[in-house]
């Protein structure tokens, strides 16, 4: 094996230098590209062929649209005048409920991490409600609310609240103790070491809570919606089932994790410009 | 005490008087006493370093001054005021790397003075990373910097808060001999010029005989004060000084006690269960 391997590598590192490292470089990029799509391909086809054999084996592919037809639902959902309605009203509901959520659950884990005091005043009910599912509480929210809207979107803020919770105290808690020390003797006032201090150092943990907060939002808000809604991506998946559009019910699928995916990736990246130094740390 | 009877006092400030000083810590939830009983006396202006092995308190009794910890018996008095908190009368620069990893270099010794609500604070903050020798790193954040740098970064952040006294716990320990030597000499000439009150923690006999006036010798289990020793060396002091007679008697003394109390802190190990 030794002589083996030692052999090819020669060869290799002989022939290397015949490219230029960077077009090298490319083509290794673009091989795995080809990889992926190829599997993302060879996926799609054996659905395609699971459900026009009408295979039942375990799964039952008999009622599952195959890819065809839902590209061609996915078409019709892109062109329905009711589709920018189903899609802002699920925007919002998020948008509201998760910035809610950010909102209380911040300062209040700032608080809580920062307060022996208060940790025991305000986390101990809350510990005792955060094994509760979200789901749990539609029911109750229904009755709580006068509107569904608000219900959903007290749903929603609801699932965000606990993972930003979280990630704020512990943030919070994990802070050098040395710093606020330092920031003490170099005259900061409580306010001061709150908002230079406790802030900035509990917000990379602050930025993770808003990633998982963001993805429960979004989970709750579909559940909520097949429950209560009349509008909404939830409300269309759960709708397209009732009157038995099955290919849209995958098209709601997939614009479910599609908006999912990228609101995760602008909380991402909104995190990744308020901590601008930890850019240079990923590598220690 | 009334301001009036005594100006002097308030002309000079930064005395600190350690009063029978203990701090004891639960480790493993057994009381762990660190520091005890000890009294020192340091006056405006002066310059002390304090010496002893690993683990003998010398960061402890730095903390207490700073009003970081509480201490178990006794009590830490600064310009006739008991400390029970942190405050600004004390610049601290920490043995390990304590700069604010969100802001740069500036910002983190800009910190003392924009809380002072100065104007012109990143000016006095470019002024002093220039005399740490950070000069064109004011915009890198810490992490962008070697652990010498950093150092560097917390000392100019504590001499930029301008604060009576000074507390430095090992500041020169991460730093390469030619960098500690430059910013030894440096330490000197801002304290003659800023008539400061230094307490310098060390375990380096040649930096504590250098650089101060007395140097407290400390011992372990617990930690207590051993020995005080005076630098009857005449200032501004330069490094050939260590040439000098004088300088190695001092030096043979103060090293005998030390290797003394070292070679304890080997030897009694404490008693675990
Ligand atoms: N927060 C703490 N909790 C428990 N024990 C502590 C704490 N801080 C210090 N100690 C203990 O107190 C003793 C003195 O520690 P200290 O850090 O003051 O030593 P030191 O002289 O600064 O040592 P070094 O030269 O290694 O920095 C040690 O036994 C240490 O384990
Ligand atoms: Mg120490």
């Amino acid at each position: 094996m030794n002589a083996g391997t030692l052999a090819l590598g020669e060869v290799e590192a002989s022939a290397a230098p015949e490219l230029p490292s960077r077009a090298r470089w490319g083509l290794g990029i673009l091989r795995r590209l080809a990889v992926r799509a190829l599997s993302v391909a060879v996926f799609v086809g054996l659905w395609q062929a699971a459900s026009a054999t009408r295979t039942h084996f375990i799964i039952n592919f008999a009622h599952v649209p195959a890819p065809t037809e839902v590209a061609q639902a996915a078409v019709e959902f892109l062109e329905s005048p009711k589709t920018p309605r189903h899609l802002l009203d699920s925007v919002r509901r998020v948008l509201v409920g998760f910035g809610l959520a950010a909102l209380t659950a911040i300062p209040l884990g700032l608080i809580i991490g920062r307060s022996r005091l208060m940790e025991d005043v305000l986390l101990t009910p809350l510990e005792i409600l955060r094994p509760i599912p979200g789901v749990a509480w539609i029911p109750l929210a229904i009755l709580m609310f006068p509107a569904a809207e608000q219900s959903m979107i007290f749903i929603c803020c609801l699932g965000a609240l606990f993972p930003i919770l979280l990630g704020t105290i512990h943030g919070v808690e994990a802070l050098d103790r040395r710093l606020v020390h330092a920031a003490q003797t170099l005259g900061a006032n409580t306010w001061a070491i709150f908002r230079e201090v406790v802030l900035p150092g509990a917000l990379p943990s602050i930025m993770t809570g808003l990633v998982i907060g963001m993805g429960t939002c979004w989970f709750l808000v579909v559940t909520a919606e097949m429950i209560s809604g009349r509008f909404g991506i939830g409300y269309f998946t759960w709708e397209s089932y009732t009157m038995q559009k099955y290919p849209d019910i995958i098209v709601g699928m997939l614009v479910i994790g599609l908006l999912g995916m990228l609101s995760s990736a602008v909380v991402r990246w909104l995190g990744s410009r308020l901590t601008p130094w930890l850019r240079h740390t990923s590598s220690r | 005490m009334s301001a009036v009877a005594q100006p002097s006092v308030t002309l000079r400030q930064g005395r600190i008087s350690l009063r029978h000083l203990s701090v004891a810590f639960t480790a493993r939830r057994r009381p762990l006493v660190a520091v005890e009983n000890v009294s020192l006396e340091v006056e405006p202006g002066e310059f002390v370093a304090l010496l002893g092995p690993s683990g003998c308190g010398k960061t402890t009794v730095l903390n207490a001054v700073a009003g970081f910890v509480p201490p178990s018996a006794g009590e830490v008095v600064i310009d006739g005021e008991r400390v029970v908190a942190p405050s600004r009368r004390c610049g601290v620069v920490f043995q390990q790397n304590s700069a604010f990893p969100w802001m740069n270099a500036l910002d983190n010794v800009a910190f003392g003075p924009r809380m002072q609500g100065l104007v012109n604070a990143r000016e006095i903050a470019a002024r002093y990373l220039a005399q740490v020798g950070l000069k064109g790193f004011e915009e890198a954040y810490p992490a962008m910097l070697s652990g010498g740098m950093r150092q560097r970064v917390g000392i100019a952040r504590a001499l930029a808060s301008r604060a009576p006294i000074l507390l430095m716990d090992e500041p020169f320990g991460a730093l390469d001999a030619m960098t500690r030597g430059l910013l030894q000499e440096q330490l000197l000439e801002l304290w003659e010029r800023e008539q400061k009150t230094v307490l310098f923690v060390t375990h380096d006999v040649d930096e504590a005989i250098f650089l101060a006036g007395r140097v407290v010798v400390m011992g372990v289990r617990p930690g207590h004060i051993r020995e005080e020793f005076s630098v009857p060396l005449p200032r501004p002091r330069r490094h050939v000084l260590r040439h000098s007679p004088a300088y190695a008697r001092i030096h043979a003394a103060i090293s005998a006690v030390i290797r003394e109390e070292s070679l304890k802190s080997f030897e009694e190990e404490p008693h675990g269960h």
